[in-house]
């Protein structure tokens, strides 16, 4: 009888030490959680104020590009191809190796 | 040890359990306060960090998707400074030199510097806004303590006049609330919108909102849009206006390229144009759209959708003939061709060709006025494009509603009726995509804040003819570019169904003006499985007659650019 209600009072104290342990364990994990939500978020915002700054210089670069002449890319050793010839299949083919 | 003593040490323990527990939660938000958010605070302690009352500093980016998914912003933010300075402590010297040493680094009107720095009984007045970190830090350098410096953040469009009236700008309306006016800014100001975030938050109610926020994927709307317009297509568009504005001398001149299967945009133009970063001298006339807002009676472009209509009904085909005089009689009118003269016998090919009114007045005569009203409805007139853009016109097709023949007689060549070009564009994509309209736009996808991302999806379009038709059309069309100028003007490996249009500019006072035309072109290739399709008009070009004469090379240049830059085999 006496080692029962030892028992059971060991039983209610490590459920009481399990209850409070999850709450803990739990509170840490949703504040863990937050803090990494809040850190994505800045962080997000950084990557997006970097990515504007990118976008200016790719901007610069479009209009580089786009305002190439025939003349200026030839003086670079680039040539105007005319005609471009394209290669077509009209069937399935198979490939062999044999060593 | 006796029952109470043991139930007293049990209670004693769970007590002290709670404490400990208390202990950490307080702990750690401590720890949050004093490491992670730290700087903030300390920030905000030396003055130097000034929260703006309207969060415009922190709002969604607009993306541009290019070619291989490469994606450009072309509305974000930057960070720099303000600069403030207390005129109460300054002297006359004094003035002058932070003048001098702000003006060498950014430039600043002298006449508004100094009235403000003259205020003496000011303590604070802000002189210098949108200044980039780099010049702040050199000017905070030379000036030191005359000036203070303050973190801002301002909206930023990195295309500067480039796809402006698509864009729009951020700005105080009627109500002094400050959102997105105009364009994308405006159409999608609710998702690139920032809710002000409290710093004081209570640790609890922080906590569990940002979890909610995560697993929720309906809950949060803020987020960053993306759009079909590549950018490299849009300059390009733009330079080719440019040029037809300027050789022409027009009032204005516009263009659209666009998917004819989704309605997906890859460029949209419209010139005059502004930029976003510096608007406040333009005039508010500016800001509209005309691409979606203003309506035009696009003239003999509209003819391939009558023939189209003509074709779908059963009433003709390519080979019915009219006896064409040069002019007929409709009512108490007389309608001629561009250049009055008959060419006799002709087919619906040469109609379309030599884009005869008299032909399409007799095309127009086989179609039942109810079947006309029901094509054109169907076609999208009268009605919202349905693009994603603020002030979408319906046009003015009220003389649908007429029971005279002239107004269907005129219609059937394009003018008394007015629609906007994007939902021209809208129409005739029908033609293009197996007798299918399509809803155009621009943005295609929203990546929210909360990691979820979500595709757009519109309105399919309706069916409004059969696809035997379209493809009788398309090759009609292609006939049609291929024998402009005797046929030096076609791509010899790519087939191009296209249409030009010369239309009189209706006057204010009622009637046409003599001298004033719109010129439209339409095109889209490969004809026969499209990729794109490609619309441009210029109102009002001076001292120069047709259509075909400003329009037509812009086309070629641009249709070779789009070919050469997707590598489109050739189809023929």
């Amino acid at each position: 009888m006496k080692t029962q209600t030892k028992k059971r009072k060991k039983i209610v104290l490590g459920m009481l030490v399990a209850i409070v342990l999850s709450f803990v364990t739990y509170s840490y994990a949703i504040a863990s959680t937050t803090f990494s939500t809040s850190d994505s978020m800045e962080k997000n915002i950084e990557i997006q104020d970097l990515q504007t700054e990118i976008a200016e210089l790719e901007v610069d670069y479009f209009n580089m590009i786009n305002n190439i002449s025939v003349s200026d890319a030839e003086k670079y050793g680039l040539k105007e191809i005319k005609l471009v010839g394209y290669a077509s299949l009209d069937q399935k083919v198979t490939v062999a190796y044999n060593n | 040890m006796n029952k109470g003593q043991k139930q007293f040490n049990i209670r004693l323990k769970i007590v002290f359990g709670g404490i400990i527990v208390i202990g950490f939660v307080l702990i750690t938000n401590l720890f949050y306060i004093q490491v992670k958010t730290g700087d903030d605070f300390r920030i905000q302690a030396d003055g130097q960090y000034v929260v703006a009352t309207n969060n415009s500093f922190e709002r969604g980016n607009i993306y541009f998707e290019g070619i291989g998914e490469s994606r450009t912003t072309v509305a974000g933010q930057k960070k720099g400074y303000k600069i403030s300075i207390n005129p109460s402590k300054l002297n006359e010297e004094k003035i002058e030199k932070i003048y001098t040493e702000i003006n060498a680094v950014h430039e600043i009107d002298r006449e508004t510097f100094l009235s403000r720095a003259g205020r003496s009984e000011r303590s604070y007045i802000e002189i210098a806004k949108n200044i980039s970190k780099q010049d702040g830090e050199k000017i905070k350098a030379e000036l030191g303590g005359y000036i203070g410096l303050h973190v801002e953040k301002w909206r930023i469009y990195p295309l500067k006049e480039s796809a402006s009236h698509v864009l729009g700008f951020l700005g105080f309306d009627d109500n002094n609330v400050f959102d997105g006016r105009y364009g994308l800014e405006n159409y999608y100001d609710k998702t690139l919108k920032r809710e002000d975030k409290n710093l004081y938050t209570n640790f609890f109610a922080r906590a569990f909102h940002g979890v909610q926020d995560l697993v929720d994927s309906d809950r949060v709307t803020e987020g960053n849009i993306i759009g079909s317009i590549d950018p490299q297509i849009q300059l390009f568009l733009e330079k080719e206006l440019m040029g037809i504005q300027e050789k022409w001398n027009s009032q204005s001149t516009g263009g659209i390229i666009m998917d004819p299967k989704t309605g997906e945009i890859f460029a949209l133009a419209a010139i005059p144009n502004f930029d976003n970063n510096n608007f406040s001298d333009n005039p508010l006339s500016l800001f509209k759209n005309p691409i979606v807002s203003n309506i035009y009676e696009f003239g003999s472009t509209m003819k391939p959708l009558v023939v189209a209509i003509g074709l779908d009904e059963g009433v003709i085909d390519s080979e019915t003939e009219y006896y064409d005089n040069g002019f007929v009689d409709v009512e108490k009118y007389t309608i001629y061709n561009f250049d009055k003269k008959g060419r006799g016998w002709v087919d619906v090919q040469e109609i379309l060709s030599q884009s005869l009114n008299t032909g399409m007045v007799f095309i127009n005569s086989k179609i039942e006025k109810d079947s006309f009203i029901k094509y054109f409805k169907k076609y999208g007139f009268g009605e919202k494009s349905g693009i994603d853009l603020p002030n979408d016109s319906s046009g003015l097709t009220s003389n649908l509603k007429s029971k005279r023949d002239i107004e269907f007689a005129n219609m059937s060549f394009g003018q008394g009726i007015a629609i906007s070009p994007i939902s021209m564009i809208k129409a005739i994509s029908a033609l293009a995509n197996n007798g299918k309209t399509v809803t155009p736009h621009i943005i295609k996808e929203i990546e929210y804040t909360n990691g979820f991302s979500k595709t757009l999806e519109y309105n399919q379009g309706r069916q409004v003819l059969s696809s035997k038709t379209s493809g009788e059309i398309s090759k009609m069309l292609v006939n049609v570019f291929d024998n402009y100028q005797n046929g030096q003007l076609k791509l010899e490996n790519h087939s191009v169904a296209a249409k030009t249009g010369t239309a009189q500019i209706p006057a204010p006072d009622g009637g046409y003006y003599d001298d004033r035309n719109l010129h439209s072109f339409f095109g889209y290739f490969p004809a026969y499985d499209p990729e794109f399709i490609i619309l441009l008009y210029t109102v009002y070009p001076k001292q120069i007659r047709y259509a075909s004469q400003t329009l037509i090379d812009p086309f070629r240049s641009t249709a070779k650019y789009l070919i050469n830059y997707y590598n489109i085999p050739p189809d023929r």
